[in-house]
C-alpha cells in the first residue's frame, strides 16, 4: 500500500472515533449542564417549599426584602418562630427551628440560585416590573426540596431584555445594566 | 476661551436625554487628594505600594497633577485632577479587539471587566493616561476587605480599569428613584470624588440639560477641556485657575 493510501485508511478509521468521541462530549455537557440546573443543595433543616405553599403563604411573606432591595434574602428565624412557637410545635423538624430560636443561632440555608460577582442583578426592579419569582426561579410552590431551574447566563437574562419594549431595549441591553 | 456646551449628537441619535459631564474648578481645587482616597475606597482600588507605583503601575483613578509656577521664592503650586475625561470620540474604544469597552447610550466610556482580555491596547491609545492596569492580583489587607463596596466589582488581574462616573451610584440613583416615583434632581447623584471634595471644586451632571449646574458652568469664559485639539470631546470640563487665586 502507498504512503497517501494508508493515510486515507487511517482517516477513514480516525474518522468515526472521532466523530463519536465529539458526541459523546457533547452529550456528557448537556447533561452536567442540566444537572447543576436541577441538583437541590443540602439544607441544615429538610424544610418543604410545598407545605407552605399550600398553607397559602405567599413567597413575600417570608422573603420581603425581594420588594425593595437587591436580595430577597433569608427569613431570619424570628420569622419563623414568628409561626412555628404554636403551630406543629411536636414535630422533630420544627423543633429543631426552635432550638435555632432558643439557642439565638441563625439557621445555615444552603443558597440555591448564584449569581457571578460581576452581576449586579437586584429583585426590586424585576417585581416592579411585574416579573412573577416563578418567572425565573421555577414553581418552587410545587417543589419539596428548592432547586435552581434555570442556567441563570447572560444569554437567559438578554432572552428576557431583549423582547421589552422597544424604549427600554436599549437601557436594559447596555452592559452596565448589569455589569459594574 | 468662551465654550458653549452642546448636546452631543450622539445621545440625540440613540434617543436617550443624558450626558453625564463632570466640572473642575482649579480656581477651588487644594490638591488635597480627598477625591483620590474617596474613589479609592468608593470602588474597591487596590493600593499596590511604593515599589510598584516607581514603576508607574499606580491605581488611582484620580490622579493630582502638580504643576509648579514661579521661581522660588516666589512659587505656587497648581493642581488639577485628571480622571477618566469620559470621551466623545474616544481613542480607548475602537481599539478594544473583545469590545470591553465600549460607549453607553449616557456617553461613558464602560469599561466591562469581565470581558477584559488585557491586550491594555485602550490604555496605551488613552491620550489621558488615565486607564490603569492590574499587574498583580489585588490585595486588601485586613480589616479593607471587609468595606469592599458590594456594588462594584473586585477586580483581578490582568485586566484594565479606569474611572466609571461611579456608574453604580448613578444606577442605584436611578432604580431608587423608579421606585419611589420621583424623577431625579439636578445634582442628586453625586460620584465619591464629587461628594467628598472638601473646597466644591467638583460638580457633576446632565450636560444635555441646559440649566444643570454643569451646563451653567461649561459656558463660563474659564471653561477649557484637555488636549482639545485632538477632538475627542471629553465629558470632563475644566475652568481655568489663577483669576481669585492669591
Amino acid at each position: 500500500m502507498s504512503g497517501a493510501g494508508r493515510r486515507r485508511a487511517s482517516i477513514r478509521l480516525m474518522l468515526p472515533l472521532a466523530l463519536a468521541g465529539g458526541a459523546v462530549l457533547v452529550v456528557a455537557a448537556i447533561l452536567l449542564s442540566q444537572r447543576t440546573a436541577e441538583s437541590a443543595p443540602a439544607q441544615p433543616i429538610a424544610f418543604s417549599h410545598r407545605t407552605h405553599a399550600e398553607a397559602e403563604i405567599q413567597c413575600l411573606f417570608c422573603h420581603p426584602n425581594a420588594l425593595r432591595s437587591d436580595v430577597a434574602g433569608m427569613p431570619s428565624v424570628e420569622r419563623c418562630a414568628g409561626c412555628h412557637r404554636t403551630i406543629a410545635t411536636t414535630r422533630r423538624r420544627i423543633q429543631t427551628v426552635l432550638g435555632y430560636w432558643e439557642r439565638g443561632e441563625p439557621i445555615p440555608w444552603q443558597p440555591i440560585n448564584k449569581m457571578a460577582d460581576f452581576v449586579f442583578f437586584s429583585h426590586q426592579p424585576h417585581l416592579a416590573a411585574g416579573v412573577g419569582c416563578e418567572t425565573c426561579h421555577g414553581d418552587v410552590g410545587k417543589m419539596n426540596a428548592a432547586r435552581q431551574v434555570v442556567n441563570m447566563d447572560m444569554g437567559w437574562c438578554l432572552n428576557c431584555h431583549l423582547k421589552q419594549p422597544e424604549t427600554a431595549v436599549a437601557r436594559l441591553t447596555d452592559c452596565l445594566a448589569c455589569h459594574k | 476661551m468662551a465654550k458653549v456646551a452642546k448636546p452631543s449628537a450622539e445621545s440625540a441619535a440613540t434617543g436617550t436625554s443624558r450626558r453625564w459631564a463632570m466640572v473642575v474648578d482649579l480656581d477651588r481645587c487644594t490638591g488635597c487628594q480627598a477625591c483620590v482616597v474617596a474613589c479609592h475606597a468608593e470602588n474597591n482600588i487596590p493600593i499596590v505600594g511604593e515599589e510598584q507605583a516607581g514603576y508607574g503601575r499606580w491605581m488611582h483613578w484620580i490622579i493630582i497633577q502638580r504643576y509648579w509656577e514661579g521661581e522660588y521664592p516666589n512659587v505656587k503650586a497648581r493642581f488639577m485632577p485628571v480622571m477618566c475625561q469620559q470621551c466623545t470620540q474616544a481613542p480607548c474604544e475602537p481599539v478594544c479587539p473583545v469590545f470591553a469597552t465600549y460607549h453607553s447610550p449616557e456617553g461613558l466610556n464602560a469599561q466591562i471587566y469581565n470581558r477584559c482580555i488585557g491586550t491594555r491596547y485602550c490604555g496605551n491609545a488613552c491620550p489621558y493616561k488615565v486607564r490603569t492596569f492590574n499587574w498583580f492580583r489585588p490585595e486588601f489587607p485586613e480589616p479593607l476587605p471587609e468595606q469592599l463596596n458590594p456594588d462594584v466589582s473586585v477586580r483581578s488581574r490582568g485586566i484594565i480599569e479606569k474611572c466609571t462616573f461611579c456608574v453604580q451610584r448613578i444606577r442605584r440613583a436611578e432604580l431608587d428613584a423608579a421606585a419611589t416615583g420621583l424623577t431625579l434632581a439636578d445634582g442628586e447623584i453625586q460620584p465619591a470624588c464629587v461628594q467628598t471634595c472638601p473646597p466644591s471644586a467638583l460638580f457633576f451632571g446632565d450636560l444635555n440639560d441646559p440649566d444643570s449646574r454643569v451646563s451653567q458652568l461649561a459656558r463660563s469664559h474659564r471653561s477649557f477641556r484637555l488636549l482639545e485639539d485632538l477632538g475627542t470631546g471629553p465629558a470632563v470640563i475644566y475652568l481655568k485657575g489663577g483669576e481669585t487665586n492669591v
